[in-house]
């Protein structure tokens, strides 16, 4: 029992820190990047490759690199390969595309980097992947999973407590203003790509420090661990939370992911095991409608979080959200 | 420039811009003094908001140049523009809808130093004291427009004269030296307007150069110093309102030929249908 709920939490962190990177491009900065699993996948590969050295994999395996750093070097280099990528893929997409069409090309982003791992073995041991990575530090399996926990949710406060930062700054400001109209910061002297590009590097840096911790919580890696659908989810996840408020981030990650993930346990076993698998995304495409239609805000909304709350009492505080969804 | 003895701070020259193969504006040249509240009038369709848009740079023109306080400022982009002292409304007013209003008017002040990632994620003191100042500059300033009630409140509930005056708040945030207000009292109910009127009239009086485009005669006449006529992308004349609207081509462009040619006299005339 205690082992199973170090587990979830632990896979709760990670998938909050996930959501919290996607956070900042989606919610702070509107940047739609369907590709956002693929710099978690970067993250965990590149982890993986630098700290696993040449013998860990039973059967050899081709992969690049194959050090033996320390893990915390390795994770940070994940984070930083995923944001150099980012940065790269940012040249060729956000530059030049808003919205829908950015949208499109990041899920073609996705799948051509998900091919790329996929079929070329000398990379990351293609098809196969990566396993047998390395504990961060050998002890029993529930003392990991504690060790795990404190390592994930420490880092998951910091980059909160990063996102709060942001949020509350001019930075963040801008980024909101762009977010809703890119001709009003123009016009007021402002370039757009600079600042995307800073918060886009920022968001895949944290996807790759989340694909890290995943990948030495787990211990393997394979291109079936992020299929393009995982993005899906994060986003989901994101907009049930609350996009653009950092609380809604959290919330959307455990209630969505975890929440779902666990629940479905609890369904009665048919069919094949494949099912349930299925019945989980149709739920998580069910209640992402319903978010939609009846709370666009999410169950935290970023109205919220504007802090400098009004003096005003409570109750004409409620017109005024009242007022904001009939303008809407 | 020889202009710049004569102390305009905008200068046009045989400006022209086509959407697609119709001219909307050709061979326009008109100056903007310094100081002064410059009004831009026609009837539709005379390229008044295509000049708009070619000085603050979201068009660019086919020919023709653009001077700005001694800089050429012709085929700049935005950015660049504001850049260099131009603060602009939009036509339809431009709010950022989930921000409250205080965010939206404070986002325009130039030079802010928390704008810097770096800065704005590990150094809050280097930005937090500029960031009050700013914020009680904005406050000051929407107090001043009349929407002091609203500061927090999401600037997307805000009314369509509530956005007028929110968008004058956010050019003057700016520190402008031309502020560029395209049609700032469209839809606004008459008593905003007379406050439009009076605030902009305010800011010119602290040396703020205004150029405006609007139909009411009565609230150019209230604020313009001067006005420039455009009808069919050229500037048919200029001059103070009571002088312009005695002009032949001014009265034909907007009543049609066939009234100019009869009519006997009469400004009530002009003003009954201009209005």
């Amino acid at each position: 029992m205690v082992y199973y709920l170090t587990d979830l939490l632990v896979l709760g962190c990670i998938n909050s820190i996930m959501v919290v990177g996607l956070n900042l491009q989606y919610g702070y900065t509107g940047l739609l990047n369907f590709a956002y699993y693929t710099y978690v996948a970067i993250g965990a590969y590149v982890a993986a490759v630098t700290t696993m050295g040449r013998t860990a994999m039973a059967g050899g395996g081709t992969y690049i690199l194959g050090w033996t750093l320390p893990w915390y070097v390795g994770l940070l280099i994940g984070g930083v390969v995923a944001a150099i990528l980012g940065a790269v893929v940012f040249g060729f997409t956000v530059r030049r595309l808003r919205s829908d069409y950015l949208a499109i090309v990041t899920v073609s982003a996705a799948f051509i980097f998900w091919n790329i791992i996929n079929t070329y073995e000398p990379l990351f041991n293609g098809a196969t992947g990566l396993y047998h990575v390395p504990n961060i530090i050998s002890t029993s399996t529930t003392r990991y999973g504690f060790i795990m926990l404190a390592l994930s949710a420490g880092i998951l406060a910091i980059f909160v407590w990063g996102s709060r930062r942001i949020f509350r700054s001019p930075f963040g400001r801008l980024l909101r203003s762009m977010r809703e109209d890119e001709a009003v910061t123009a016009a007021f002297g402002r370039t757009s790509w600079q600042p995307q590009l800073w918060i886009f590097m920022i968001g895949c840096f944290i996807a790759g420090i989340a694909g890290g911790l995943f990948v030495f919580y787990i211990t393997a890696w394979s291109p079936y661990a992020f299929l393009p659908l995982e993005s899906f989810i994060l986003l989901a996840a994101l907009i049930v939370g609350g996009a653009g408020n950092y609380w809604g981030a959290l919330l959307g990650a455990f209630v969505l992911i975890e929440g779902l993930a666990e629940l479905s346990r609890f369904l009665p076993s048919f069919g094949n095991g494949a099912d349930v698998g299925a019945i989980r995304a149709i739920v998580i495409g069910f209640v992402l409608i319903l978010m939609l239609r009846y709370r666009r805000g999410g169950l935290i909304p970023e109205r919220w979080l504007h802090w400098y709350r009004p003096p005003a009492k409570p109750v004409l505080r409620r017109a005024r959200f009242a007022a904001a969804r009939r303008a809407r | 420039m020889s202009s710049e003895a004569s102390g305009d701070l905008l200068n046009v020259q045989d400006v022209g811009y086509a959407y697609g193969g119709v001219w909307a504006v050709r061979g326009c040249s008109f100056s903007v003094r310094s100081g002064e509240v410059t009004g831009l009038i026609g009837p539709n369709g005379a390229g008044k908001s295509t000049m708009i848009e070619m000085l603050s740079g979201t068009l660019t023109p086919r020919e023709g140049k653009i001077h700005f306080d001694g800089s050429d400022i012709t085929g700049l982009r935005p950015v660049q523009v504001a850049r260099k002292g131009i603060a602009r409304t939009f036509q339809t007013a431009r709010v950022l809808a989930a921000l409250p209003v205080i965010e939206n008017v404070v986002l325009a002040a130039q030079g802010q130093i928390g704008e810097n990632p770096l800065k704005a994620l590990f150094f809050r003191g280097s930005w937090r004291s500029q960031e009050e100042e700013l914020r009680k500059e904005a406050a000051g300033l929407l107090d001043w427009l009349g929407l002091g009630h609203h500061l927090l409140s999401p600037a997307g509930t805000l009314s369509g004269g509530q956005r007028r005056l929110m968008e004058i708040a956010r050019a003057l945030m700016a520190h402008p030296k031309l502020m560029l207000l395209d049609e700032p009292t469209a839809g606004v109910f008459p008593e905003t307007s007379q406050l439009i009127a009076s605030r902009i009239r305010e800011i010119a009086a602290q040396g703020v150069t205004v150029l405006l485009i609007a139909h009411n005669m009565g609230f150019l006449s209230a604020v313009a110093d001067d006005v420039v006529v455009m009808a069919e992308g050229r500037v048919l004349t200029r001059g103070p309102l009571e002088v312009v609207r005695e002009h032949a081509g001014v009265v034909s462009a907007y009543l049609g030929t066939a009234v100019a040619g009869s009519r006997e006299t009469g400004p009530t005339t002009a003003q009954g249908v201009s209005e």
